[in-house]
């Protein structure tokens, strides 16, 4: 039951004004604003854990550790906890503090960068008593609507068990350029903002509604604000956290094209009479390039279906469409180029990784990445292969040769293809080791030597 | 009366005189926005006319600048008084000399001839002064101190001399010796570099500068390039090729397509061991600029050929090196970004260049893409509302592709005639294009 002791309305004459007076306050009785918020917050509270992560990152051409903390939730009782990628997706070591406050150790079961999730799972067993995890659930997102109370819980500034209460400010807003572990978070999804306060540490803890389900997920602030929050919308998490459960990952198809809305291009030589969306970039060798669409031209289905944008907010479900597309199989574009309508095929493919993984070769001081054919794309690197320097610790055999963002090229003799390959080389070389490598527009050599 | 005058200068008497009329004065104004109130500099400098309708003002070097803080206004103030248009043509940091052109003015070029002197000679340093916008006559009489013969002749002055710099020195008999400059110490091995040691007035003979009008790199005409990238050959460079004994040269590390070391056969890490006699020592990255400013000296279609080292790869890992001769002839460099002439387009508020071949490189522009680059853009002006932004390449506008700047104010004038409400740009902005509108003002 509800928290705070609450008294019966007493039918005494005398105070009977004054009881008619405090009727709509009295007289609704669980249904008082605050009562309601007690409510949603015991259906979530036992659900919420604080998270202490220790990463492995890399520095200065080393492998180093750092702590961050952030918030989750439980979403079933098989020990699954629900938080954001940025807070636990490439965590090494995970311990939570559950609401009982006793501290567990959690295992990363998977995570998506593009909408900054992340799953992790405790031992039901190991964290409660009776097995059984107390779990949050889902809310029905769509129907947010601009003012409807939610309640924010979590650990800003690492100050557990924190909750905070505002309303919903906007129910689908769209943020540019948000990068997670060099992915275009939020790209497949709108956000909820609100105003309940969020601080860094909320971060993956849930947002509810006054029906004590779970809304969106906390995940972003706008800094130098007061009060503006972003959540990721419930409905997304659910669709994202299913597929990390099922299969440890979002399959997502891509086929390399970047919309507009065609809402800002009424009035101009562009204005399309039907509705659709203004392809503005296609990615170069993809699946759209090789299909012939061109920026300029106005997409108006998608395997039959209307595709079509015309304000900002519309551009993520149409990427998630796209995203939804079978990868090989091959999907019907409708468009218009000039006056001409016309129909494409297009074969989507899986979409790749925006950075390639990373990893530290200790001997010669440096960290290296692989690259990704998104890193190339965004960079404008032409495709000889190589790895890039992320790092060149000093005084090591690099210092002074090598620096970040040079891309190795050729490593004791042999081409380098990919980041496995390049270790497998680097692996067995000896002392001098001769490099060849990218700097800009320059392409140098140069000799590491082991110190001794 | 003419034939008295004639034998006159023969005599060399009135010649004195002849110099002081043909002493011009340069004025150039920098502005520099500070806090958006603009801050001036003005520098006023004694100038004598050189071939080809230029001035020449001797003891500092400019160099054109496209940086927009610090503009510069030039004018030139003939013998009579008379302001005349000037503008900055180049400059050369070896000689400190700056060459000015004349806009509507081709003044009698004085022969660049120095009769040579000795210690304890006297000299006449000539200038004109400027005082309450009157540029009087002024002279002196001084004796050389010393003669110094590396690696020019120059003729050190008294200390008290210095206040004479850019000043002509000519003998008590009106003839011309040279320029008064400011060199650091006298010494052995005399170095060029300014501001290095103690700095002695000196007289730099006239005929130091004889080259000057033709051999300067000048904004208004093409430059030479060789077109390769070059970094000392180091001793790990030395390493990874195996070479055990050292090599003097410069190693290639990039060859621009098309460029005179292209078609020559210059190859990436080919170490290149000489062009013509050109300086090629290569010890740090700064050694480049005497070459660089050599190449451009040079006359386009100049014969240099080169010796270069090549290195073959063996069957072992190892590499084997050969040499070989190569032709290598000078070509025109292409126009760089920051020498490319900057258009104001006027209405929308801002500014274009075209797209040079160095900013398509360094910006990793596709090979198919052309376009003008927007430069700056006013403050709230209708492309910058419309959310274009300096270093946008601008593709299209409407239906129309922008391949130079031509086009561009070909498509905006078509725009307007058809009094469109919203103008659309195609650009291209880092690796992803985009289209924006812009709405014209009335």
């Amino acid at each position: 039951m509800t928290a705070g002791a609450r008294r019966s309305v007493r039918p005494a004459v005398p105070f009977l004004l004054l009881a008619l007076l405090l009727l709509p306050l009295e007289a609704t009785g669980e249904d008082t604003l605050e009562a309601r918020v007690l409510a949603a917050k015991d259906r979530v509270f036992p659900a919420l854990v604080h998270i202490v992560n220790v990463e492995e990152g890399f520095a200065l051409g080393r492998r180093q550790k750092s702590v961050s903390t952030g918030s989750g939730f439980f979403v079933d009782d098989l020990g699954h906890i629900v938080t954001n990628y940025h807070v636990a997706g490439e965590g090494k070591l995970l311990v939570v503090t559950l609401a009982s406050k006793k501290e567990v150790e959690a295992k990363l079961v998977a995570g998506d960068p593009y909408t900054d999730l992340a799953v992790l799972r405790v031992d039901p067993k190991e964290a409660f008593p009776d097995g059984k995890p107390p779990f949050a659930t889902f809310g029905d997102s769509s129907r947010l609507q601009e003012g409807d109370f939610v309640v924010a819980m979590g650990s800003p500034l690492s100050l557990s068990r924190s909750v905070s209460f505002g309303i919903i400010s906007c129910r689908e807003r769209t943020l540019d350029s948000l990068e997670v572990a060099g992915h275009e978070t939020g790209k497949y999804n709108t956000w909820l903002q609100t105003d309940a306060a969020i601080n860094p540490g909320n971060s993956g803890g849930p947002l509810v509604d006054l029906a004590g389900e779970v809304v969106g997920v906390n995940t972003r602030a706008a800094l130098l604000a007061n009060n503006i929050g972003f959540a990721i919308p419930s409905n997304v998490v659910r669709d994202v956290v299913e597929a990390l459960l099922r299969e440890g990952r979002v399959p997502r198809s891509d086929i390399g094209v970047r919309l507009q809305p065609l809402g800002a291009l009424e009035h101009t030589l562009l204005a399309s009479s039907e509705p659709g969306a203004l392809v503005a970039a296609v990615d170069f060798g993809s699946p759209a390039a090789h299909a012939g669409v061109m920026p300029g031209d106005v997409l108006l289905a998608l395997d039959g279906e209307p595709f079509a944008a015309r304000f900002e907010e519309q551009l993520p479900g149409l990427y998630a469409r796209i995203a939804r597309l079978k990868a090989g199989t091959e999907a019907k574009l409708t468009l218009r180029r000039g006056g001409e309508r016309m129909e494409v095929p297009v074969t989507p493919e899986a979409l790749g990784l925006g950075l390639g993984a990373e990893t530290e070769v200790a001997k010669w001081g440096i960290t290296v990445r692989a690259l990704t054919p998104r890193m190339r794309l965004e960079s404008g690197l032409p495709d000889e292969g190589g790895v890039l320097v992320t790092g060149v610790r000093a005084g090591s055999p690099a210092a002074a040769k090598l620096e970040d963002g040079d891309i190795l090229l050729v490593v004791g003799g042999t081409e380098i293809r990919g980041l496995a390959q390049f270790l497998e080389a680097i692996g067995g070389a000896e002392s001098p080791l001769r490099i060849a490598f990218r700097r800009g527009t320059v392409i140098d050599v140069t000799v590491l030597r082991e110190a001794r | 009366m003419r034939a008295l005058a004639l034998l006159l200068v023969l005599g060399g008497v009135a010649a004195a005189e002849d110099l002081a009329d043909r002493i011009w004065v340069v004025r150039v104004t920098t502005e520099r926005a500070s806090f958006g109130a603009p801050s001036r500099q003005t520098l006023l400098a004694p100038a004598v006319p050189v071939e080809d309708g230029l001035l020449l003002a001797v003891g500092f070097s400019l160099e054109p600048s496209n940086d927009k803080d610090e503009a510069l206004r030039v004018t030139a103030i003939d013998p009579k008084g008379q302001v005349v248009g000037a503008e900055l043509v180049g400059g050369d940091d070896d000689l400190r000399c700056t060459l000015f052109r004349l806009s509507g003015a081709k003044p009698e070029p004085l022969a660049l001839e120095g009769v040579p002197r000795k210690a304890g000679d006297e000299v006449v340093l000539l200038s004109r002064h400027g005082e309450l916008m009157r540029f009087a006559p002024r002279r002196a009489s001084v004796r050389i101190d010393a003669k110094v013969d590396a690696p020019r002749a120059l003729y050190a002055l008294p200390p008290g001399s210095i206040t004479w710099q850019g000043a002509l020195a000519m003998t008590p008999d009106g003839q011309l010796v040279g320029f008064v400059d400011l060199r650091p110490t006298v010494a052995e091995g005399l170095g060029i570099m300014l501001g290095v040691g103690a700095q002695t007035v000196v007289v730099v003979p006239a005929g130091a500068y004889a080259d000057v009008p033709r051999t300067l790199p000048r904004k208004d005409r093409p430059r030479g390039w060789l077109g390769v990238n070059l970094a000392p050959f180091d001793a790990d460079h030395e390493a990874y090729f195996g070479v055990d004994t050292p090599v003097d040269g410069a190693f290639v590390t990039g060859v621009a397509e098309g460029s005179p070391a292209d078609n020559a056969g210059i190859k990436l890490h080919d170490v290149v061991l000489s062009i013509a006699d050109l300086p090629l020592r290569f010890e740090r990255m700064d050694d480049w600029d005497p070459l660089l400013r050599a190449v451009q000296r040079l006359p386009l279609g100049t014969p240099l050929p080169c010796r270069v080292l090549r290195f073959h790869e063996l069957p072992d890992g190892g590499y084997e090196a050969t040499s070989l001769e190569v032709p290598l002839t000078l070509s025109a460099r292409p126009l760089d970004f920051n020498d490319a002439p900057e258009t104001e387009i006027p209405g929308l508020g801002f500014f274009v260049k075209p797209l040079t071949q160095d900013w398509r490189r360094s910006n990793r522009v596709p090979a198919d893409a052309d376009g003008v680059v927007i430069t700056r853009l006013e403050r709230a002006s209708a492309a910058q509302i419309g959310g274009l932004q300096p270093g946008d390449l601008v593709l299209k506008v409407d239906d129309h592709v922008t391949g130079d700047v031509d086009a561009l104010r070909k498509a905006l004038e078509d725009s307007k005639s058809a009094h469109r409400a919203k103008i659309v740009f195609f650009v291209r902005r880092g690796a992803a294009t985009t289209f924006l509108t812009v709405q014209p003002g009335e």
